[in-house]
């Protein structure tokens, strides 16, 4: 295993006068194309000497060629693999930096992370660093496979080289043709972070290549910066839909031919899968069709409906970005164009608090459709997909909570991170929330649960949750997964009642899907929330009936 | 008689333009070139290959090098020998003339 060391040791900056003597070297070589034609045996020359010196001449040309190509696939890789070396090699050096500036020691021989500061800290603090930790450990494993791989790639081209290589023939400037270009290697295995520097151990070329030539490797990888996964899903788009449309005319065709249709096979099921997915991709083109959005995840194969998340404004740059979780019946083919909708007023409102009150900096919102949302339909008697269950909740957490830490992961400054739940998306909030996250508040409206009973399973800073409860929820009273959130120590109310705010005024939303309404209390307690102004929140600490309905019981929880 | 005279001009001109083209390609070091990357890259995989490819290409040069300098000798050679033959027919051909 290559060391941190022996990579520092490294001066990839010094390979960029190896590929000027190289070219210089080619150039002088590829000159002689000239001499060599001229230097031909005349045909007029008919001897038996003339007959050995035609082969002759030709064997030159052709050994010539072969070392111009051979040039050329060795200063090709080196200048491919230098920039990417030097990438590795600055991260590696900014890892090692970041970890002792943070109070951890790096053994470069052995690649060893120590935690000096570890006395006394409380089990939080103690997570905390060993998350500090791990991240950095993976930073510098990272730039390492990076370092190793450019060295490995260069490597092989220059073994090939010294075997040799074939130019083709004895044209020289034919030989030139770039030979011997790296093959890209696929992101590693691993959290967001390794994803993020595999990313930035890429050239910039080489981005370009992966989104043009290889956008799955990137579409829906968390860690890799939003530009980029927008424009690899955004080249998915007919690819799927090409692939979609192949299988339901297959579909289709059995159905057509079998004599039953599909009562003895699930084909027409399928079918119909297949159909809302290509619909799901007609309604993320129309959303993106009104600019001003990034498509952060494209995943028509991840689950019985397409996944799919869009952001209103730029989740690379924003200083303040919200991500929504819907629940119950929320499709991409259904329900998109409205909570985009939503996410763009609220991001819109957000912008206003954030300039008007706050900070000033700037807000993006995304609506997160990447679980399948139980629906009201024949999956309501499927225990595993119904609402009743927090099965598809379960299977949504893990995929929502490396969503959070790829957009830290992505970028180098972390933004103020929301996470907004609603309903059954409250109940994937919150178990998404229960592993480590890079969230800084949380607000959960319309919750059935979030899956625990006890705010302290929730890993966002203490005093950051929130819920809002709007008259005649039933669901937010359910406390279904977990007590009613509104009974969980800690958990700030918001409200969502009628209320006077200086000069302006915001509504009540009642029931169960008002929430998110323009100039209402609870979209503007949400953007509040989202743009960090505290002292622009309405409170709400009251219960209603159905909360002391759902009071729970003392110790049973 | 022509027709040899073009011969042996082209073959001098070819001779002279794989001179050229040896003495051109023995100016070129593209092994020492890539030999400094082992001293860019020490320990790495790279480095070994550099010396090895180092080492390859230098030898595949000279032996270029070696045989365009046999191939224009060829060339001279030949041209040589044609105006040799042409020579000695000449003198044949005037010794025909002064018997009749």
């Amino acid at each position: 295993m290559t060391s941190i060391a022996t990579v520092l040791s490294w001066k990839p900056d010094q390979l960029s006068g190896v590929v000027d003597d190289l070219i210089a070297c080619r150039r002088t070589l590829v000159d002689l194309q000239d001499e060599l034609d001229d230097g031909a045996p005349p045909p007029s020359w008919i001897s038996a000497a003339a007959a050995l010196a035609r082969p002759a001449h030709q064997a030159l040309g052709d050994r010539l060629a072969d070392a111009v190509a051979e040039i050329s696939s060795v200063l090709t890789a080196v200048d491919t693999e230098s920039q990417s070396l030097v990438l590795a090699h600055r991260q590696l050096d900014d890892a090692v930096a970041h970890a002792r500036s943070s109070g951890f020691s790096v053994d470069t021989a052995t690649g060893d992370v120590v935690d000096t500061r570890s006395n006394d800290m409380t089990e939080a603090e103690a997570d905390d660093r060993q998350a500090q930790c791990n991240e950095i450990v993976d930073r510098i494993e990272q730039a390492l496979r990076n370092a190793v791989s450019a060295d490995t790639q260069m490597a092989a081209v220059l073994d090939a080289a010294a075997t040799g290589l074939d130019g083709g023939g004895h044209d020289l400037s034919d030989a030139c043709a770039s030979q011997g270009a790296s093959d890209l290697l696929p992101p590693p295995e691993g959290g967001a972070a390794d994803q993020n520097a595999w990313w930035n151990g890429l050239t910039e070329a080489e981005q370009l290549a992966v989104i043009a030539d290889e956008p799955r490797w990137v579409g829906n990888t968390d860690g890799i910066p939003a530009w980029a996964r927008d424009q690899a899903n955004r080249n998915l788009i007919d690819d799927y839909r090409s692939e979609l449309q192949v299988e339901a005319d297959r579909l289709q065709q059995n159905l057509d031919d079998n004599l039953f249709g599909g009562t003895f096979t699930n084909d027409d099921a399928r079918l119909e899968e297949v159909k809302n997915k290509l619909k799901a991709l007609d309604e993320i083109e129309d959303t993106l069709a009104k600019g001003d959005r990034q498509l952060l995840l494209l995943d028509p194969y991840g689950g019985e409906q397409l996944h799919a998340a869009v952001a209103n404004g730029n989740v690379d740059t924003a200083d303040h970005v919200a991500a929504f979780t819907p629940g119950l019946t929320s499709t991409v083919q259904d329900s998109l164009a409205n909570y985009d909708a939503n996410m763009n007023d609220l991001q819109a409102r957000s912008q206003d608090e954030s300039d008007r009150y706050g900070d000033g900096g700037s807000v993006a919102t995304v609506t997160w459709i990447g679980y399948d949302a139980p629906q009201l339909d024949s999956e309501l008697l499927n225990p595993n997909r119904s609402v009743a269950s927090d099965d598809l909740a379960v299977a949504g957490a893990d995929d929502l909570n490396a969503f959070y830490n790829g957009i830290d992961a992505s970028r180098e400054v972390d933004p103020h991170l929301t996470a907004l739940g609603h309903s059954y998306g409250s109940l994937t909030t919150g178990l998404a929330l229960q592993s480590q996250n890079g969230v800084d508040d949380m607000v959960i409206f319309g919750s059935p649960g979030l899956g625990t009973s006890h705010l302290g399973d929730i890993d966002v800073p203490q005093d950051h949750s929130f819920r809002i409860e709007a008259k005649w929820d039933p669901v937010a009273d359910a406390g279904a997964f977990g007590i009613d959130p509104s009974h969980m120590d800690g958990m700030t109310g918001l409200s969502a009642k009628d209320v006077d705010l200086g000069s302006q005024h915001y509504d009540a939303s009642g029931g169960h899907s008002e929430y998110l309404n323009g100039d209402t209390t609870s979209q503007h307690n949400m953007a509040a929330v989202i743009s960090g102004n505290s002292d622009r929140l309405v409170f709400d600490g009251g219960q209603g009936a159905g909360d002391i309905l759902s009071w729970p019981v003392p110790g049973t929880y | 008689m022509g027709d040899i005279e073009v011969v042996t001009g082209e073959l001098r001109t070819a001779a002279g333009k794989m001179g050229v083209a040896a003495d051109s390609v023995g100016a070129v070091r593209p092994g020492a070139v890539v030999a400094r990357i082992s001293e860019a890259m020490p320990q790495s995989e790279s480095a070994s290959k550099a010396r090895r490819c180092s080492t390859m290409w230098t030898r595949r040069l000279e032996d270029w090098v070696t045989a365009a300098d046999a191939q224009k000798t060829r060339l001279q050679d030949s041209a040589e020998t044609y105006d040799g033959a042409d020579a000695a027919a000449h003198a044949r051909m005037l010794r025909m003339v002064r018997v009749q």
